[in-house]
């Protein structure tokens, strides 16, 4: 199983690297999860994503942007869970004509089954407001996460996520936009509350015009107040 | 700017896995099955030769040691423990609410009716034996379906005053509830956000 997840991985990294013009994200951010009533949750978090591209002229690396999250969750049943959430993103300096970018999440994930493996669908809806644009967007994600070791996540082991999601994004008087987001991470518990990961995200962009593959590194530190 | 960020954020890497590193934690790790005392691989030797999706683990919890070997026995998932000195300590096999006889099923039912809702993730029936053999344990375990005491272990969610609860239940083989006790559930942070 580890050499299966290692080669996909591998192979995502190199065709990734075969594009003429290639593009690589690193997003770095820390998160909290909270309770505050019982069955209801709140998850903070900060995050930033720097770009390193690479063209004709050579290579180059970008803030892109800085944001803030904040969702509140609510478990209605053993099996679903409804969230809502707001995001707010700064300058985005890549795309210049855009300078700040609110988003508003209505969320609702399926626990399909729970033993040693998990698999969880995830429907989002998104109004992403930006200073020039309004979008529409609509995803679809079907992930499992399961312990390296064990039937459960013990503290000081290795555990993996692995999810596939669809994107539909509905922007007035412009293509509608696909894209595909296959994603493998690596976590590992620190302690029962405090976990980290290494993730390796392919994002398949533009499927339905002209598609281009970014390949994107996420660091993340969740961190489990009660 | 970068530079600090990445700088700060692998100190606070370093730092957060240092002060892990202080504590220690109940574990519990896959092993080969030559890792587990020969006393256990001998006794479960004729059941393991029949046996299907066969595992081994041990569990370190603090300063103390045990071993869990799980595999499928006539289609059933069973879990046998064991103590560091190799005891027997314990027999769970996996079921479903059909297996359990009336008696039980009526009883969870009384105890269930006091809840607006309940939800069955798992139910696991206990078999131990005090007075005899392992071996003979095992094989009325595992051939007959008997134990000198049987008990009935259930992960269930309940809901209450509008709200779900995580528990594990323990009931006897009337059905009459032993224990109850409040469960943590797997983290789904990576899976929502």
């Amino acid at each position: 199983m580890r050499l299966f997840i290692l080669t996909i991985l591998t192979f995502l990294l190199l065709k990734v690297c075969a594009q003429e013009r290639r593009r690589m994200v690193w997003e770095g951010g820390v998160a909290v999860d909270y309770t505050i009533i019982k069955n209801i949750s709140f998850n903070t978090s900060l995050a930033q994503r720097t770009s390193f591209l690479e063209d004709g002229e050579g290579q180059f690396t970008e803030l892109s942007f800085l944001e803030f999250n904040q969702f509140v969750t609510k478990k209605v049943h053993p099996l679903l869970k409804l969230s809502l959430g707001y995001k707010f993103r700064t300058v985005e300096p890549v795309e210049d004509f855009d300078f700040f970018e609110h988003r508003i999440t209505e969320q609702a994930a399926w626990t399909h089954f729970e033993r040693r493996f998990r698999l969880v669908s995830r429907l989002r809806l998104e109004q992403r407001i930006r200073s020039s644009t309004f979008a529409h967007r609509y995803r679809y994600r079907l992930s499992t996460d399961f312990p390296l070791s064990g039937d459960k996540i013990d503290a000081q082991e290795f555990f993996l996520v692995l999810s596939s999601e669809l994107l539909l994004e509905i922007v007035e008087k412009e293509p509608n936009t696909l894209e595909n987001r296959l994603s493998g991470s690596l976590g590992y518990a620190i302690s029962e509350k405090v976990k980290a990961d290494l993730n390796f995200t392919c994002r398949i962009e533009d499927i339905n015009l002209d598609a281009e593959v970014i390949l994107f590194i996420t660091t993340g530190l969740n961190i489990k107040l009660n | 700017m970068k530079k600090t960020t990445i700088i700060f954020q692998l100190l606070f890497f370093v730092m957060i896995s240092g002060v892990a590193q202080e504590k220690k934690y109940e574990r519990e790790r896959r092993v080969k099955p030559s890792e587990i005392p020969f006393q256990i691989q001998s006794l479960l030797q004729p059941y393991l030769e029949k046996a299907h999706h066969s595992k081994f683990y041990k569990e370190t919890d603090f300063d103390h040691e045990s071993f869990e070997v799980k595999f499928r026995w006539n289609k059933v998932k069973y879990s046998i423990e064991f103590s560091n000195l190799a005891e027997l300590e314990d027999i769970e096999a996996t079921i479903k609410w059909a297996d359990l006889g009336e008696q039980v099923q009526s009883g969870i039912c009384t105890f269930f009716s006091q809840f607006e809702k309940h939800k069955i993730d798992k139910i696991q029936q206990q078999f131990s034996s005090k007075s005899i053999m392992d071996k003979e344990a095992l094989d009325q375990a595992l051939n007959d379906f008997k134990g000198e005491i049987v008990r009935y272990e259930l992960v269930v969610e309940l809901k209450e005053q509008k709200e779900w609860t995580p528990y594990e239940l323990l009931f006897d083989d009337e059905g009459i509830l032993i224990s109850k006790r409040e469960i943590t559930k797997r983290t789904t942070d990576f899976i929502l956000y």
